[in-house]
């Protein structure tokens, strides 16, 4: 543990005996949210509500402990988290965490510690200011195989302690106002460097109400880094200052939550400089500590964004939307992450209330963006993007509803350097649905939904045509819920599917695959703290495609799986506190490929697969005293198959803990 | 569907140059996958390699990962335009060994709607400009599962490193908009 460790662990203990002497006292507060460190905005929620409270007498000294293991077939976690927190009045709150969580890996031999110790002081002044202080120490330690060939560990290892001061009193006349000045200072291993850090900030957003309806806000910001970094005790990289400037605007006009006009402006410039790995691999330090170098990335964005909404009519709302950005990135050392985008969007809505129980839209989108990715890339492009789309919703009666949609977009993508990367593509979409509810009598509803998609693929150029291709979907789904009697209900979907892909150039290429499939779900109450859960899923699926054979298109089979899965549970519920579960799961899958034989389609292999699991579990929630929580789901897994791992052939899964709040 | 002057009329292709190299299989098995990949990453085309990832597809990079790159949302649609970038820059012969080798995972669970595979996997990545190919390699969850179209990749996380390689996420990285 670190001098800062140290500190933070002491401070708890000052804490502790600070509070027994103070004992408890009246004071207007209530409990505060318990878990996590204290942040700037749970303070000042905290704080806000001492204003409103009652005058019940609370505990200023909160000390808390949970312990927390879970556990599955891939992962097994344990934590235990020790919190104080120390609320003397005037605004003031001391929090000191202590948080060890260790993480087991199963399936990838791999190992996670983290610690973290902190201590946090903060004061909220309503109406005037909000101050906190936290040092903290946080510690993790991943072992993986691959790096443990190196003999090392990731291993981060951070000390810090960072400050805020904000200011909330309205200043320069504004209705709101906030000017904040932050600091943070940190040191430690980050993989495979030790960074020393000093960073430093400000801000200000202040908010204006011009009228009633109009108001005008805006902020702006600027932060400073400086950083140094050692690889191993030789190569050292010092004094890397990096800055980030940012500037937001706002107008507003209108009363309602759907403003008649809206403008955001954003813009942020900032240069990052820190010690970089080729490409971004750590591992290549590992071998060669001189490969490092001091990376400077420079990133400028801006955008603007303007909504608009307005109702000519009772019956007719229009949204319109426009948004714009630029962002570009420039790196000194790894220049293929160099990149220029700008990006135009343009949306329009339109709701029309035809009638009293129908309505129905339209939407109209048109977008162009530029993507430029340096001198040296091929892959530089320009895109534009145009969608039209309607629905219509309508209620014929209370029990018989009909909802339609449907959309058509075009996409099209020009590369830059065509000649070098001919990748000119068009991809134009409809899309169409149509559904239908209804409850004909009482307890029983149905509902129909049809699905059509048509997505057609158009490679322009003569070297990639030819995988040039249209996919299809039409799905009809009829759903049946039915409730006969209080204690079952009964739901069963068909789903009858088509989807194929046709090669526009090669039919040779095309497939065809058809689904059929029944899910049947019947849930029973036996006795009101027993249920049982039945869900069957019958699925057949075809494998095929349409070709031409002496000039006619014929459906050929090449494949058919037919799979059943059988899911029954079984829950006992004396009490909310206790329960006693049980279930089984089984899964069979019959696979046959096929081929032509003169005239007939026969089989020629099969093969029968078979899965499953059996589950038995029970839940138990106990309180302990007066502050105290045991909280126990815990699970036995069987699982059967040909192909099941070791560690997921039998497994516990756990979820337990145990909280204390003194 | 879209009479000539519409705004949503694509432009015409030209028509094939010479024979498709698409070397798609149907997924019948899991491992169909990986070899669909593969094919997918060497042909010119991107219809092998988009039609073996999943809608829902995402990449998470190895624990510790600090290089280019952010992998909160990668998901399907820049998954194929890392793909799409990549065979612009890297024009030579590409390819995507999946497991050791010999083509062995560690470790595999396989049941009959999800698999997941465990083990090595090495990109190489030629730019046809006579320098030595780019390696890229590592250690994978692949995690598979059955669709209606037949199986196709989940999710591809990174859990270790091979030698001293970079990793897929250093690659990926690289390219992300």
């Amino acid at each position: 543990m670190t001098k800062q460790a140290w500190f933070a662990a002491a401070m708890s203990l000052v804490l502790v005996f600070a509070a027994r002497g103070a004992g408890a006292v009246d004071v207007q507060q209530e409990e505060t949210v318990s878990g996590g460190t204290a942040t700037a905005a749970q303070d000042t929620s905290n704080a806000g509500k001492e204003e409103a409270a009652d005058t019940t007498e609370v505990d200023i000294f909160k000390p808390s402990w949970e312990s927390k293991m879970t556990g599955n077939d891939s992962e097994l976690k344990l934590s235990s988290t020790a919190r104080v927190q120390l609320e003397p009045g005037g605004g003031w709150i001391f929090t000191n965490r202590t948080n060890v969580q260790k993480r087991i890996f199963r399936l990838l031999d791999t190992y996670e510690l983290t610690e973290e110790l902190s201590a946090s002081a903060s004061k909220f002044e309503p109406d005037l200011y909000l101050f906190s202080f936290r040092i903290g120490e946080n510690y993790t330690r991943k072992t993986l195989l691959g790096l443990a060939r190196y003999g090392k560990d990731l291993v981060i290892d951070t000390e810090s302690a960072t400050f805020s001061f904000v200011l909330t009193r309205p200043v320069l006349g504004a209705r709101s106002s906030q000017i904040s000045i932050n600091g943070d200072a940190r040191r430690g291993l980050n993989d495979f460097k030790y960074d020393r850090t000093l960073s430093g900030g400000t801000g200000a957003f202040l908010r204006y109400g011009i009228s009633d309806s109009l108001r005008v806000s805006g902020g702006a910001g600027t932060s400073r880094r400086r950083q140094a970094s050692e690889i191993g005790s030789v190569i050292a990289f010092d004094g890397m200052p990096s800055r980030t400037d940012t500037l937001r605007a706002f107008v507003e006009y209108g009363v309602s939550k759907k403003k008649p006009f809206h403008l955001a402006y954003n813009w942020s410039d900032g240069i990052d400089r820190k010690v970089t790995p080729p490409r971004g691999n750590a591992l290549e330090i590992l071998d060669d500590p001189e490969a490092a170098r001091e990376e400077e990335e420079h990133k400028i964005g801006q955008s603007i964004d303007m909504t608009s909404f307005f109702q000519p009519l009772s019956f007719v709302s229009v949204d319109l939307a426009f948004e714009h950005n630029n962002n570009e990135q420039k790196n000194r050392v790894d220049t293929r992450l160099n990149k220029k985008t700008e990006g135009t969007e343009i949306t329009a809505k339109v709701l029309y209330e035809y009638a009293e129980r129908g309505r129905m839209s339209f939407t109209i989108e048109n977008a162009k963006s530029d993507v430029d990715l340096g001198p040296l890339s091929l892959g530089s492009y320009e895109e534009k993007d145009k969608k039209f789309g309607m629905g219509i919703a309508h209620r014929i009666t209370d029990s018989l509803g009909v909802t339609l949609r449907g959309s058509v977009s075009l996409n099209q993508r020009f590369l830059k350097k065509r000649e070098q990367n001919p990748r000119d593509l068009d991809v134009l979409y409809y899309a169409g649905s149509a559904n239908m509810t209804a409850v004909p009598f009482s307890g029983v509803n149905t509902s129909v939904n049809f699905t059509f998609n048509r997505r057609e693929t158009i490679n322009i150029d003569r070297t990639l045509s030819a995988d040039n291709r249209i996919d299809y979907l039409y799905q009809f789904v009829p759903v049946l819920r039915l409730k006969p009697a209080y204690w079952v209900t009964v739901n069963q979907n068909y789903t009858l599917k088509f989807e194929s892909t046709e090669f526009v150039f090669d039919e040779n290429n095309n497939t065809l695959d058809r689904t059929i499939g029944v899910e049947t779900l019947a849930q029973f109450t036996i006795r009101w703290f027993i249920t049982f859960a039945f869900r069957h899923e019958y699925q057949k699926r075809d494998t095929g495609s349409y070709r031409r054979r002496d000039g006619e298109r014929r459906y050929g089979r090449t494949a058919e799986n037919i799979d059943n899965d059988l899911d029954l549970r079984l829950t006992y519920r004396p009490n909310p506190e206790f329960a006693i579960r049980g279930g089984a799961k089984f899964q069979t899958q019959e696979s046959s490929r096929l081929a032509k034989q003169g005239t007939q389609t026969v089989v020629v292999s099969s093969n029968t697969f078979e899965s499953g699991e059996f589950r038995v579990g029970l839940d138990r929630k106990r309180n302990i005293g007066a502050g105290g929580v045991f909280d126990l789901k815990i699970d036995y897994v069987r699982r059967y198959g040909p192909n099941v791992t070791a560690e997921r052939r039998e497994y516990w899964i756990i979820d337990a803990s145990l909280k204390f709040a003194f | 569907m879209c009479q000539a002057g519409c705004i949503f009329d694509p432009r015409e292709a030209e028509d094939p140059a010479g024979e498709d190299d698409t070397c798609w299989i149907p997924p019948n098995a899991p491992t169909d996958v990986f070899s669909n990949l593969d094919c997918g990453l060497g042909s010119a085309g991107n219809s092998s390699y988009e039609r073996s990832l999943d809608p829902d597809f995402v990449f998470i990079p190895r624990p510790g990962y600090d290089g280019p790159g952010n992998f909160e949302e990668w998901d399907f649609t820049q998954e194929m335009d890392f793909v799409t970038k990549l065979k612009g820059d890297y024009q030579g012969e590409r390819s995507i060994r999946f497991g050791d080798a010999e083509g062995r995972f560690e470790r595999w669970d396989v049941a009959t709607s999800d698999a997941t595979y465990w083990g090595e996997y090495r990109i190489t990545l030629d730019s046809g400009t006579g320098t030595d190919p780019d390696i890229f390699a590592g250690k994978a969850e692949f995690h598979i599962v059955r669709g209606t179209k037949g199986w196709v990749i989940k999710k591809w996380e990174d859990y270790d490193v091979v030698d001293s390689f970079p990793t897929s996420a250093n690659i990926r990285g690289s390219y992300q908009q």
